[in-house]
């Protein structure tokens, strides 16, 4: 019996003196869609950086798929945990209200990133663009592509996705601007880069007069892109869109594509602890003002309405930077 | 002393428990938060949609000639979308919503059931059919007309459906107590004070013997695979409320896990043999242990390997200690 005697109190004793170490620091938690995706590495990377400088707990934990009742599962032990700040980018942005909810009374800051949800209890959502920056964005690079003039079309994904129709109005809300362009038509390709090979090689036969194309999410940027240089295309036909580096740069550098556009992951991870630290702090958010944020390149901006903190204006990859992000 | 070590090692409800309660104190002792009141209560909600698919799959595997069940998590999430849809789009009172949403897993398990007992196909073929049916009759329930031909998610619930879901009494999440408890205490009467028990173990162990004796395997057949609709529709219920969502992608690779806990819980893959103090003690077995390394910080990639790591283990490890208990 002696021997467990000193066993626990050895334990005892380890605890004691780790614990103190241990409540100093806020402990900020960020919960992405699922864990092991290049893009949600990046914005991990950017929390702990984040954490490093402001002296804080970073824990980034999440399903292993897009799964949404281990989301919730995974928030919920955060909360037992006794975390001070609780970040998610919700699978489904209904199911974890309820859990949300309970963080909230139980005094722990919640917090959305990367996509929005449980908009009534949330205290700030951490945007990466804002939709119609987003949309002049693509539209502008587009047209410095083409020399603002020829015909053009547009192959989104899913033709129900919000965010994606979304930035389509903005996009032709900007063509107002290059009157010498012209869209020819909009096509859906699934979140597919067969799919939208396919379908870009159907217009390219279809329109002969085609000048540029945007492929409107991250599987149909490239898959345009690769369909331009399969029909020999390229020098003729432009294409411009929304991916990730590491799958546009092969046709940045073949020149088929000029410059694309997103916004930078490791900024948006380390803005999420920032202001999970800044509102633990007991500041508050003014509307409108831009904050210095030492850590990224850009200047958020606070919005009051929405109760969100905007990263900045989208981000433009092209041949002079892309080597810098081909991590995700 | 020998007869202690004997007995654990022949009984495995009692190997589990002492499993059980190893796990419990490495926890209890070495990760904050687990051993409150709170955490304990709190985590058992999450063995509950588990824990009824592995007892449908315990069911379905007692009864013998390749039973095995994989189309639960299919019909979890079919009822699921029912419920949803019912409720959230077509406006029907929930109640209402609840007993057809059940009366369809009912419906399900029993067209496996006649499938399985009337037709004679195999089980693994009949329910990994209806594994891919059910599973795409919840894709097109779950289309909504007003976003084109895409399956959506609904989400628009009243707030009284919630109460089997996220409800506590005394802490205790509502539905461990008045519907997991309850489903534990009835099926431990049916299995092991009615003659409906001594039929299944019957079936199972020795078909012939028991179609000699008068029993009807084609009856309690049908009647387990319905009671495993019964028991996934229950669950997709739960699953429902508790996240507030009725989505056509839950439930997804449930089967697998149910099957594994169910064997863990010392149920015979080749029928006959099992009891339901086993899957229990497996279902909060692996309960525990994914709240304790969840709390503990241990990175998912390891708690998606730990079930497959307990299983083998502990199988493993009682087959060891009854190699050496004959020398």
């Amino acid at each position: 019996m002696r021997k467990y005697g000193i066993f626990l109190i050895v334990i005892v004793l380890f605890v004691l003196a780790f614990s103190p170490m241990v409540l100093a620091k806020y402990k900020i938690a960020f919960v992405p869609k699922l864990i092991g995706i290049p893009y949600f590495n990046a914005m991990e990377e950017g929390g702990k950086k984040a954490a490093q400088d402001l002296d804080v707990e970073f824990i980034y934990t999440g399903p292993v798929t897009a799964d949404v009742a281990k989301q919730i599962e995974i928030v919920d032990n955060l909360i037992t945990q006794g975390v001070d700040a609780i970040a998610v980018a919700p699978n489904d942005p209904a199911a974890i209200t309820p859990v949300l909810k309970k963080a909230k009374e139980k005094g722990i800051v919640v917090m959305t990133s990367d996509t929005d949800g449980a908009e009534d209890i949330r205290d700030v959502f951490v945007n990466q663009a804002l939709q119609d920056e987003i949309g002049y964005t693509v539209m502008d690079e587009l047209a410095k592509a083409m020399n603002e003039e020829g015909e053009f079309a547009i192959v989104s994904c899913g033709p129900t996705a919000w965010n994606l129709n979304t930035w389509i109005l903005y996009e032709l809300q900007r063509l107002a601007n290059y009157p010498k362009m012209k869209l020819v038509t909009i096509r859906y390709a699934e979140e597919d880069v067969q799919m939208a090979i396919n379908v870009m090689l159907d217009l390219i036969n279809a329109f002969p007069n085609l000048k540029g194309v945007i492929g409107q999410c991250s599987t149909s940027a490239p898959g345009v892109a690769e369909a331009i240089e399969q029909a020999g295309k390229s020098g003729q036909i432009v294409a411009t869109g929304l991916s990730v580096p590491s799958m546009m740069a092969k046709y940045v550098k073949s020149g088929t594509v000029k410059s694309f556009v997103l916004w930078n992951p490791v900024d948006l991870g380390y803005l999420t602890v920032w202001a999970a630290k800044y509102l633990l702090d007991g500041n508050q958010f003014e509307d409108g003002k831009e904050y210095e944020v030492s850590g990224i390149s850009t200047k958020p901006r606070y919005i009051a309405k929405d109760r969100m903190l905007v990263l900045g204006p989208p981000k433009v990859f092209d041949a002079s930077n892309i080597d810098d992000f081909m991590f995700f | 002393m020998k007869s202690v070590f004997n007995q654990i090692v022949e009984n495995r409800m009692l190997f589990l428990l002492i499993l059980f309660l190893i796990l419990f104190v490495i926890f209890s002792v070495g990760v904050r938060g687990f051993f409150t009141f709170y955490n304990l209560t709190n985590m058992t909600q999450y063995g509950v949609e588990l824990g009824l698919l592995a007892l449908a799959e315990m069911l379905v595997i007692l009864s013998g000639g390749g039973g095995i069940d994989l189309s639960v998590g299919s019909m979890l999430t079919l009822v699921a979308m029912v419920i949803g849809v019912l409720i959230g789009r077509a406006g029907l009172n929930p109640s209402l919503s609840i007993i057809i949403g059940i009366l369809a897993g009912l419906g399900m398990g029993c067209v496996n059931g006649i499938l399985v007992s009337y037709l004679r196909i195999l089980p693994l073929i009949v329910t990994l059919a209806s594994l891919y049916i059910y599973k795409s009759l919840a894709l097109i329930v779950a289309v909504d007309p007003r976003f084109g031909p895409n399956p959506m998610p609904v989400s628009n619930f009243p707030e009284n459906f919630y109460f089997v879901g996220q409800f506590r009494v005394g802490g205790i999440p509502f539905q461990v107590l008045f519907i997991f408890l309850p489903v534990i205490l009835i099926l431990y009467f049916l299995l092991e004070k009615h003659a409906f028990g001594r039929y299944l173990y019957g079936v199972g162990s020795n078909e012939k013997a028991a179609l000699f004796s008068g029993i009807s395997v084609t009856r309690v057949r049908l009647v387990v695979y319905t009671l495993a609709g019964l028991l996934s529709a229950l669950s997709g219920w739960i699953i429902t409320s508790r996240i507030a969502s009725a989505r056509p992608d839950i439930g997804l690779g449930y089967e697998m896990q149910a099957i594994t806990i169910a064997v863990l819980g010392g149920v015979n893959i080749k029928g006959g043999e099992g009891t339901i103090g086993g899957v229990v003690l497996g279902v909060a077995i692996i309960t525990l242990l994914y709240n304790g390394m969840q709390l503990a910080g241990i990175h998912q990639i390891w708690q998606l390997g730990s079930l497959g790591l307990v299983l083998v283990g502990s199988v493993f490890l009682n087959q060891l200690l009854l190699a050496r208990r004959k020398f």
